[in-house]
């Protein structure tokens, strides 16, 4: 779990092009929107890429969003739930 | 009313200039994302969101940087416009938008390209980092037209909505690019010449 | 402001490709929207296609040949039909040529695109040539690209250089057609609705695309009964791809139209509104429509016929509210059932008959800009 939070911190930050941003600023239960880390809209579609793109996992629902992408730690969570390794 | 240049300036590959005066010169051949980063840092900015931005959009928010980090506008916000004239439009990253989808093995539309893939969205960048709410227009043309900036601002100063407009052209290819910008105002303080499409065409291509 | 009068219009979209079917199909409150499955992704979704396969005879017909992109051919025709009612000379120089679009000729990106090699092409302004050359107007014609308020600008800004008295006649052309590109963007911005468009409606989850051309003909001087007075724009300066929560710019457009148009608001009969029926962009408007004290004034939203026609949007559904104008019709709104926005506004969901004087048309777009226009009939 550490490890995939702190792999999805590095692609967080390069795929929503959080310059001078490093992972360990990052606390995976700080909100990543609004007053957490004040991603906007755009980068909620980008995350939701993210998730297709690298860990095969289509989110269709954007009410399902919310929660998926509360904070870093709750992404992980959800990648975890439902990829079969 | 009359109105006047109150501020100019200008990015390309070789230099940064603000009123005539160079303030940054690429001597060590920075391609543009290096460029646009160094003139970021230069021009004291700091504004995270710029390095979300496309570069078309980056090399706009620097040249309105440019013409209005020191000068403190009074006007209301929805009294300051912008015009923007580009003959590349937003095809530079038109193209990488393509390329999140060209590739059905590959298929990701990138929505944080997308959105910069109208060419005046570089415009909703300036106005949102400087509180401009004026008029907008985006004009794709071969060249620059000194004239079609001239006509378009005139209008919009006449009627009298308007108190200071922004005006630029900008182009981003692969391998060049180019950010002219000048200020109008009604203002004869600090003024670079009366405002007339001769004048735009002078400082355009003089400096 | 000096009246500029429209003395021809045409549009083509997924309803037909005349004046007249639109008419027919819009008074029957009947929608051009249909399920198709387009791009790689090939989901199923309700687009305003248009018939190309039809479209060929009339582009056969203005021999328009394979040197031009589909794109061109319908700009020319949409150019030639309106130029054919208003009988002016389109090879005039006293003709100007103003196009608006969002993305032209973006399909030639694509290598296996037959016209790809034509590098040049993809320019707007190229295409634009290519267009006016048809007609041999000697001018060089503009280009405006303003994301969803194109239209709307480029037909605000030919009104104002016939009122600069630059030239006689302006052939205002708006088009945009439904490419692979522009419809995965809109995919991946999760915009979409499932069902054909609902705009203002409880239920409205997002837009349907479309793609259309149409053309207004401007002229200073020879008098028709519908006229532009006045139009203007105003930037959010909020978000770039999302409306201001308390109508900031369209507040402004339309308060400064107004003004320029010389007459009071409460003088509007009747209002095309952008409608979009994405949550956001129809609860923006009623709010603005709120705030101007417009919330009682009839207002449709002609998406829900042809869709989301970016480029065209704003000169399709202004040829469509000078028509209802000349026929003191309120337009329905094809896809609305119930107000499902926070403020109450008057939305006309089937057609009637009032006197119409004075008419706003209202577009926002991308980057925060919102514009609205007023039309005048004597």
């Amino acid at each position: 779990m550490d490890e995939l939070i702190h792999q999805l911190k590095i692609e967080i930050i390069s795929c929503l092009n959080l310059e001078g941003l490093s992972p360990e600023e990052i606390d995976a239960t700080q909100p990543l929107f609004n007053e957490g880390l004040g991603l906007d809209s755009i980068d909620a579609l980008e995350l939701i890429v993210l998730m297709d793109k690298t860990y095969g996992l289509k989110i269709v629902e954007a009410s399902k969003g919310k929660e998926i992408f509360y904070s870093v730690g709750t992404m992980a969570k959800y990648i975890m739930e439902n990829t079969k390794s | 009313m009359d109105h006047y240049i109150t501020a100019f300036g200008r990015i390309n590959s070789t230099q940064a200039s603000r009123n005539g005066k160079r303030f940054w010169s690429n001597q060590e051949g920075l391609k543009l994302a290096d460029s646009l980063k160094a003139i970021y840092k230069i021009l004291g900015m700091n504004y995270l969101k710029f390095f979300k931005m496309d570069e078309m959009s980056k090399l706009g928010v620097l040249g309105a940087e440019i013409l209005l980090k020191d000068l403190n506008l009074t006007y209301q916000a929805h009294e300051i416009g912008i015009l923007m004239l580009t003959s590349e439009s937003s095809l530079f990253t038109d193209q990488k938008y393509f390329e999140t989808i060209s590739d059905s093995q590959n298929y990701f539309p990138s929505p944080s390209l997308f959105v910069y893939t109208l060419p005046n969205i570089v415009m909703g960048e300036i106005a949102i980092k400087n509180n401009l709410k004026g008029e907008n227009i985006c004009f794709v043309q071969d060249q620059f037209k000194s004239h079609l900036l001239f006509d378009y601002a005139n209008y919009l100063l006449t009627r009298g909505s308007q108190k200071a407009l922004l005006l630029a052209f900008i182009d981003v290819t692969k391998n060049d690019y180019e950010c002219f910008m000048i200020l109008i105002e009604n203002n004869i303080k600090n003024n670079f010449g009366s405002f007339t499409s001769s004048r735009i065409e002078e400082l355009y291509c003089n400096e | 402001m000096q009246e500029i009068y429209l003395i021809g219009e045409s549009m083509i979209s997924a309803l037909g490709s005349s004046l007249e079917i639109h008419q027919e199909k819009i008074t029957q409150n009947s929608s051009g929207l249909q399920i198709h499955s387009l791009g790689i992704s090939e989901t199923e979704l309700p687009l305003g296609l248009l018939n190309w396969a039809l479209l060929e005879n009339d582009f056969q017909a203005l021999k328009l040949n394979e040197t031009y992109s589909r794109f061109e051919k319908l700009m020319v025709l949409a150019a030639q039909q309106a130029v054919a009612k208003a009988g002016i000379d389109p090879s005039s120089p006293n003709c100007i040529f103003i196009i608006s679009t969002t993305k032209g000729n973006i399909e030639l990106l694509d290598p296996k695109h037959p016209l790809h090699d034509q590098s040049s092409r993809i320019h707007l302004w190229s295409s634009a040539q290519q267009i006016s050359r048809y007609f041999n107007n000697p001018n060089e014609p503009m280009v405006i690209s303003n994301a969803c308020v194109s239209g709307v600008m480029a037909l605000n800004w030919g009104a104002e250089l016939l009122r600069m008295k630059k030239y006689e006649t302006a052939i205002v052309i708006g088009g945009d057609i439904i490419s692979h590109f522009v419809l995965s963007g809109f995919q991946s911005f999760k915009s979409l609705s499932a069902k054909a468009c609902k705009p203002f409606d409880r239920e409205r989850d997002g837009l349907s695309l479309g793609e259309a051309s149409a053309c207004i003909v401007f002229s200073r001087t020879q008098l028709a009964d519908i006229a532009l007075l006045a139009g203007a724009s105003h930037n959010d300066a909020n978000h770039i791809s999302g409306p201001s929560r308390t109508a900031e710019g369209m507040y402004y457009a339309v308060k400064d139209a107004i003004s320029y148009a010389e007459i009071d608001l409460n003088q509007i009969d009747s209002i095309s509104a952008h409608g979009t029926a994405t949550p956001y962009n129809d609860e923006m408007e009623a709010i603005g429509l709120q705030r101007l004290g417009l919330q009682n004034v009839p207002t449709h939203s002609l998406k829900g016929f042809w869709g989301h026609t970016l480029g065209a949007a704003g000169i399709i559904e202004s040829a469509a509210l000078a028509w209802s104008m000349r026929v003191n019709a309120l337009l329905p709104t094809c896809g609305f059932k119930e107000l499902g926005v926070s403020v109450p506004i008057e939305i006309s969901d089937t057609i009637s008959y009032k006197p119409i004087h004075y008419a706003l048309k209202l577009a926002s777009g991308f980057s925060g800009i919102n514009s609205a226009l007023i039309f005048k009939k004597s």
